[in-house]
């Protein structure tokens, strides 16, 4: 049960974490992974990526959200706003079909629902650390994503794509492959993949950069 | 040349009596009968429900639970859970090869708790589901009674589960969903989750819990769980010498305390009796012959160790310890016939005993009358020590005297010091100085006497073990800011209903206070006795929930496991009654979540923890206690410290009356003032110093007080002969003043109280009887015999 509720939560925050604009819906991004990176972290063809996407500032993004289950014939669909900030950690606001918030950020998840009602899930050394496992990739930290990831990359033309498998089996099994998709410096689709009738999908749509969340909203949205 | 018939006959009598008590000790099987279980001192029969509910509870496995940390040695090192777990193998192997364990589980790593999920799930349908369909039920009948049943169930079921795939919680149970739409594993998944993450998160290491076979509270339990720990230790060493192991739990803590107040009891007994003879050497002219002493002491013990034995199934070992105070009390009569100079130089035996028999009996009977009121009390403690003092004396007093008729030459002269008894105004004046404010002190210092019993007192303190053993409860989530509810039923279906009651008076009491209760999740008797007719209707629900899971996007075919499970339960299950079914459930459970269900025959328990300490306690009616195992058993014991002072002033007030009947009503008070008026001054003292008294305490008095009634009664006597007070009495009074100054050194808070009220008084008395006549000489004052 625990278990279960990590994974789903965590899954969740994480596939939202990576912010930028949104790139038009008919960009070709490259639809297969690409090779691995090398451990010692991206190389030249990357590195400016890597370092655009830490360099970004705060972030306020609708998005949609889809969800594959191996029982259902189509996707469910949830809408919000997301609010990331590389100190605050990732807020996602579902917004439809019913209002709840979920926190991602250094010291775990943070459930909370329309009444403000919270519920941390604080992370610890037995149960995998999922929001903290996926926090590298929220922020695009280079020497912890090659720490913790197998990192594979595919370019083309000013289209990208990241594909994230973790090192450790456990993590692997609660979340499978992290893909990222998008253009320039912008982060347009993450995709969450177990399997094919397992995954989520998050596409984001008119990202604002360079926000500032002001006390209520850090009241509001974040721990 | 022959021994005297009368000899022999004495000889006889004594040889038969310790052959027979000696017997009846190794029939009895005597170390077995031996207690260190602090509930030994609760009455079986104890008519409180909450102390009845402790008393099993310290019974059950609570007490049998053992926690096991394994951590690294060095704890700067990093965590390596490769190693860790080489060392929770080793030791799990270890532990579950020694055959001592009942249950062994690691509560870190997640295996705890996908057991403890595996359980519920598999049991889904008859622990989640009755209160399930009653749920639904309800909503039929409140928004659409007129439409079928098995219809208006799937469609339902159907819409709760697309709605729940819209929650954060749904990815994470997308594997279970299948076979679960019903949704009554997420349903509970909150209320399951505290009973799966007892450990201390951040405690680094791995935490295993262990459920002894044997009682923790017996030799076999204590010893199984120390060479099982022993053992696994080695081989954890040898297995992964760089983590190490820490356990800790009651069987650690009694096995500790059992060790210690036995040697306690062996250092006492040594310590008084060494204290008793050497008061008495250093006071007779020939201290070998002293040693003629000793086999009386022997045959006191011997004769109330056997009534004790023989009367009582278990003993608590606190009153061995407190039994060790005979070794003062029964060398009274022998030395008061030993030190007694023959009334002529060819006086026979029989003659000087006939001479002495009537105060010997006079003080005697009646305190053995005193402690036999005790015989009244609900405290087994209480009637353990009235027996054994009791019979100690009498066996003290029959041995004394038959001892004595082997001895050809039954008198031992005292040294000068022993006897003399200086006069001069000064002493006088300090006499009567110090008699007042012995007064002043009886009179003034009762009314500022506290009264606190506190139930570790029964136990010498090691702070070591206790600080280990609050720290592996630390780690192992035992948080102290904790209220531990106890509801208790004769049958499940009671107790069920009961901790119906309890939430709901719960939830009123302390909105919005999270409680964790594995009872929670159990149908409740109405439900379990509904599910036959909500049954009823769902002959067709497989193929409903098919077509109404396909109107809300989902793939029936998908379903198949949950549509077989639902078809076996339906139709395999059958009558179980209530009661068997939580019996059987808690058969089940591994753990620390077995801990909060219990049924027995006769008696069912559920626990319930709740977020807040302290606040009002549960009504009646609902059964339930606060588990304040402390504060109850203390009030326990103040409760029966107020029984006991009845039965106290009840066995004095016989005491008295036996003495104005004997002695009429002049010489009657005067004897009678010595031992109340040295009481009332040991109170005054105590109550002065602000120490507060106990239980111990008043048994002491009592005790203190009989002592005192000797000395009162041996020194009338010799008055009314016209005889100064024979030194038997300080002798006397000086070995028992010893034997129980010993006792105050004890480490074990209860003893040291006894002994230090007995002593004062004691001393007291012996001032009195003392003083008394020195301070009498002109002024007349009437706290001891006029002695020419």
């Amino acid at each position: 049960m625990t278990r279960a509720a990590h994974r789903c939560v965590l899954a969740l925050a994480l596939g939202l974490a990576a912010l930028g604009r949104a790139a038009p819906a008919d960009t070709p991004f490259p639809d297969k992974p690409g090779p691995e990176l090398a451990a010692a972290g991206a190389g030249a063809g990357f590195r400016d990526l890597f370092g655009a996407l830490a360099s970004r500032g705060p972030v306020l993004a609708n998005f949609t959200e889809y969800r594959w289950f191996p029982f259902r014939t189509a996707p469910v669909v949830l809408g919000g706003e997301m609010r990331f900030s590389r100190e605050l950690g990732l807020s996602l606001h579902y917004m439809r079909p019913e209002e709840r918030i979920v926190i991602a950020d250094a010291g775990g998840l943070v459930l909370r629902d329309a009444s403000g009602r919270s519920r941390a899930i604080q992370p610890d050394d037995r149960t995998p650390d999922i929001g903290g496992t996926l926090l590298p990739i929220l922020r695009f930290d280079e020497g912890e994503l090659f720490r913790v990831f197998h990192v594979r990359g595919a370019r083309s033309g000013g289209a990208w794509r990241l594909d994230f498998i973790p090192r450790s089996a456990e993590i692997a099994r609660w979340v499978g492959t992290v893909t990222v998709e998008g253009t320039g410096n912008t982060v347009s689709r993450i995709e969450f993949h177990r399997s094919s009738a397992q995954r989520i999908e998050i596409r984001v749509e008119a990202p604002e950069a360079g926000v500032a969340f002001g006390a209520a909203d850090r009241s509001r949205y974040f721990r | 040349m022959a021994p005297h018939p009368q000899k022999r006959a004495a000889r006889l009598v004594l040889a038969a009596a310790c052959a027979a008590a000696l017997g009846i000790l190794w029939l009895r099987d005597a170390p077995r009968h031996v207690s260190t279980d602090v509930m030994d001192l609760v009455p079986g029969s104890e008519s409180a429900p909450e102390l009845a509910l402790i008393r099993n509870l310290a019974g059950d496995r609570q007490s049998r639970v053992v926690m096991v940390a394994l951590y690294p040695k060095e704890e700067a090192a990093p965590r390596d859970g490769a190693r860790l777990a080489r060392a929770r193998d080793a030791v799990l192997a270890s532990l579950r090869g020694s055959g001592a364990f009942e249950d062994t589980v690691e509560l870190t790593g997640g295996s705890y708790r996908d057991a403890l999920g595996s359980l519920v799930f598999a049991r889904r349908f008859d622990l989640l589901g009755p209160a399930w369909l009653a749920e639904r039920w309800r909503e039929h009948e409140k928004e659409a009674p007129r439409a079928p049943w098995g219809a208006w169930l799937a469609e339902r079921t159907a819409a709760r589960l697309e709605a729940f795939l819209y929650r954060p919680e749904a990815v994470g149970f997308q594997d279970l969903l299948h076979a679960d739409p019903l949704l009554l594993v997420p349903g509970a998944a909150d209320r399951l989750q505290g009973f799966a993450d007892t450990a201390d998160k951040s405690s680094p290491g791995v935490l295993l819990w262990a459920l002894l076979r044997a009682s923790a509270l017996g030799t076999d339990g204590q010893a199984a769980a120390s060479a099982a720990l022993g053992r696994a230790e080695l081989e954890l060493s040898a297995a992964e010498p760089g983590i190490a192991l820490r356990w800790s739990g009651v069987v650690r803590l009694a096995a500790e305390s059992r060790r210690r107040i036995e040697g306690e009891f062996s250092r006492l007994n040594l310590l008084s009796l060494a204290a008793v003879l050497a008061v008495v050497l250093a006071c007779v002219r020939r201290p070998v012959r002293a040693l003629l002493l000793v086999p009386v002491v022997l045959f006191s013990v011997l004769g109330a160790w056997t009534a004790v034995i023989a009367a009582f199934d278990r003993v608590h070992v606190v009153v061995f310890v407190v039994g060790s105070l005979l070794c003062g009390v029964a060398i009274d009569y022998g030395l008061y016939i030993f030190l007694q100079a023959p009334a002529r130089p060819d006086e026979p035996y029989a003659g000087k005993v006939g001479r002495l028999m009537k105060p010997l009996l006079a003080s005697s009977l009646t305190v053995v009358l005193g402690f036999s009121m005790l015989l009244g009390s609900d405290l087994p403690l209480v009637r353990q020590v009235g027996v054994f003092v009791a019979a100690g004396l009498l066996a003290a007093l029959g041995s004394a005297i038959l001892w004595f008729a082997q001895v050809d030459d039954p008198f031992l002269e005292t040294r000068r010091f022993a006897r003399a008894r200086p006069e001069s105004p000064v002493l006088r004046g300090t006499a009567r100085a110090v008699l007042l404010a012995a007064a002043a002190v009886a009179l003034a210092g009762p009314l500022r006497l506290t009264w606190r019993d506190d139930v570790r007192d029964l136990e010498v303190p090691s702070p070591a073990l206790e600080s280990n053993d609050a720290d592996l409860r630390s780690r192992f989530g035992d948080s102290g800011d904790r209220m531990v509810y106890l509801t208790q039923g004769a049958t499940p279906t009671e107790a069920r209903d009961c901790l119906d009651r309890f939430l709901a008076w719960h939830d009123r009491a302390f909105p919005g206070t999270a409680v964790l209760s594995f009872g929670a999740l159990l149908p409740s008797p109405a439900e379990w006795a509904a599910l036959p007719s909500r049954l009823a209707g769902l002959e067709a629900f497989g193929p409903d929930l098919g077509a109404a899971l396909a109107r809300h996007g989902f793939d029936p075919s998908a379903f198949v496991a949950f549509n077989d499970a639902w078809a076996r339960w339906r139709d395999g299950r059958g009558t179980t009654a209530y009661d068997a079914f939580v019996g059987n459930l808690g058969a089940s459970l591994r753990g620390p979540v077995a801990l909060t269900l219990a049924s027995h025959a006769g008696a069912c328990w559920f626990v319930t923890l709740a977020d807040h300490s302290g606040g009002a306690e549960p009504p009646a009616d609902t059964h339930t206690f606060s588990s304040r195992e402390l504060e109850n058993l203390n009030g326990l014991f103040g409760r029966y410290r107020m029984s006991a002072l009845r039965l106290s002033t009840l066995g004095l007030g016989i005491i008295g009356l036996s003495v104005f009947a004997i002695y009429g009503w002049r010489r009657g008070f005067g004897i009678f003032a010595v031992p109340c008026g040295s009481c009332l001054f040991a109170f005054g003292l105590f109550g002065l110093l602000g120490h507060p008294l106990n239980l111990f305490h008043l048994l002491g008095a009592f005790l203190g007080v009989c002592l005192a009634h000797n000395y009162a009664i041996f020194t009338w006597e010799s008055a009314a002969r016209g005889e100064t007070p024979p030194p038997s009495i300080r002798i006397s009074a000086s070995c028992a003043a010893a034997s129980f100054g010993v006792l105050a050194l004890s480490g074990i808070p209860v003893v040291a109280a006894l002994g230090s009220m007995v002593t004062v008084i004691i001393l007291a008395a012996l001032a009195a009887v003392e003083l008394g006549p020195l301070a009498n000489r002109h002024a007349g004052l009437a706290v001891g015999p006029k002695v020419d």
